[in-house]
């Protein structure tokens, strides 16, 4: 055997070879690329959006022997919902519960801001997919990404990649989604509005809250356990005072070290054969559609109980009803300042963005009792 | 998995309907939570109110022991001054002690 024979060797075997038995991975390759600048220079997400590019990069490589090995064992995670509960327990933990406990009425808001969950999905059954995946490609309305990756993993597995993008990625465009739709629902006057300051939650009540959610929630829609119950028990390490340790752990160590394996595994999924099809370009397109009807959905309970309370409550809260904490809640803080700079709105939109977590918790929830038997 | 139009809408009212009425029964649970915060810190406040009233009862009943004082050939210059040395040197207040009888000793 020769030097030429060694080389020639080197390279059939190589990744490069690989990529010229199958191009498409070249363009999956590219496409990690274009994620992790969207990630890097754009600030899209970037602490899933770059683990999530890695992963699409890695799993693309040919000749890698990772989706055996390595990813496999890390997507069990995924598969089995273990991660997005785990980060639903440190999101439990950040979240102050406070401003919903003052404001009650704000549940409504995030109700309403789950309407594009169910538009969404009667577009897709439109458009032809199977209803297990319309309900998957729905949840991408509410605005989460752990609620939309677990309903994904259980419902429609192999277009887990393009719902999590798709979910990210939008989640990163709020401030440039929702601000026309916000000018366009409201009017200047209800724009204008400005909210009383709420009344001082007890500690009493921050503790009992989480335990009482869980046990009605959970009871009533058992499939909600993973996420709401995961949810309040990080709430309820925060709120207690006892558990420091384990809260700063939930909301710290552990929420990354899950990120991290999410992101990879997630990722690894979008492989060139299911991820480089018209139906991911359809995904995209009806996440968007979710995410503008659940905006819709929220500023229209916000416009009924400015109504309702003779202008005492700000339509622009509604919006923030699409989870997305705390960004949806941003901006509209941001819009109600454009309209009057004497306007605060960031502790009462605080109320239907924490209500959004719950309510897509609870349709995620309905869609896996639907359709996950 | 085949569904048609009407199934399809049914589901999704359905849907909206079960998020609407779950996030309007936790309005009314956090309502409940709050009354019980409420009731359970007023029965705090009544308790407490209940206990400082009893404290200031106090130091009457005990004034009025001390005119129960039995004293054995001592006169009450000595009594008090006995009083006050057993206050001092047990650090005790003198509003806490209670005193039965004082005997001379012969």
């Amino acid at each position: 055997m020769n030097i030429l024979e060694i080389l020639m060797m080197i390279f059939q075997e190589s990744g490069f070879a690989g990529l010229l038995e199958d191009p498409k991975s070249l363009v999956m390759i590219l496409f990690a690329c274009f994620l992790l600048y969207l990630g890097i220079h754009k600030k899209y997400e970037p602490l899933l959006m770059i683990p999530i590019a890695f992963g699409v990069l890695l799993t693309n490589l040919p000749r890698t022997g990772l989706s055996e090995g390595l990813i496999h064992y890390l997507s069990l995670g995924v598969e089995y919902g273990i991660y997005p509960s785990l980060v639903f327990l440190g999101t439990g933990a950040m979240t102050d519960f406070g401003p919903l406990i003052a404001n009650p009425s704000s549940l409504l808001m995030g109700a309403g801001a789950q309407f594009g969950i169910f538009t969404a999905f009667l577009m897709a059954l439109v458009l032809g997919f199977d209803p297990k995946v319309a309900a998957a490609i729905g949840v991408i309305g509410g605005a989460d990404g752990p609620t939309a990756i677990l309903t994904a993993s259980k419902l429609a597995m192999e277009y887990l990649p393009a719902i999590a993008i798709a979910a990210y990625s939008y989640m990163a465009l709020i401030p440039m989604i929702q601000p026309p739709l916000m000018r366009l629902c409201t009017t200047e006057t209800e724009r204008k509005t400005v909210m009383k300051q709420t009344r001082t939650v007890s500690k009493k009540e921050r503790i009992i809250f989480p335990i009482a959610v869980t046990i009605f929630v959970v009871l009533l829609i058992p499939d909600t356990a993973p996420l709401v119950g995961m949810l309040m028990f990080g709430n309820l390490l925060k709120e207690t005072g006892l558990t420091d340790r384990l809260s700063d752990t939930a909301q710290n160590a552990l929420t990354n070290i899950v990120i991290i394996f999410l992101g990879i595994s997630v990722g690894a999924k979008a492989v060139a054969g299911t991820f480089l099809t018209l139906r991911t370009i359809e995904i995209v397109i009806l996440g968007l559609i979710a995410f503008s009807f659940s905006t819709i959905g929220g500023l229209m309970l916000g416009k009924i109980m400015y109504k309702v309370t003779g202008g005492k409550v700000n339509p622009l809260i509604g919006s923030a009803g699409v989870s997305a904490v705390p960004m949806a809640a941003r901006v509209s803080q941001m819009e109600g300042q454009k309209a009057n700079p004497n306007n605060y709105l960031l502790m009462h939109a605080m109320g239907p963005n924490v209500a959004g977590v719950i309510g897509s918790a609870v349709a995620a929830g309905f869609m896996l009792k639907i359709f996950g038997a | 998995m085949k569904m048609d139009v009407l199934q399809a809408l049914m589901i999704a009212a359905s849907g909206f309907l079960t998020v609407f009425l779950m996030l309007v029964l936790l309005w009314l649970i956090i309502v409940l939570i709050n009354k019980f915060v409420t009731s359970m810190e007023r029965a705090d406040v009544q308790k407490e109110m209940a206990e400082e009233t009893a404290e200031a009862e106090e130091p009457e009943e005990r004034l009025a022991y001390v005119g129960e004082i039995a004293l054995l050939n001592v006169d009450e210059k000595t009594a008090a001054c006995i009083m006050a040395i057993v206050s001092d040197e047990t650090k005790i207040p003198l509003s806490q002690l209670i005193f039965h009888s004082i005997r001379a000793l012969d």
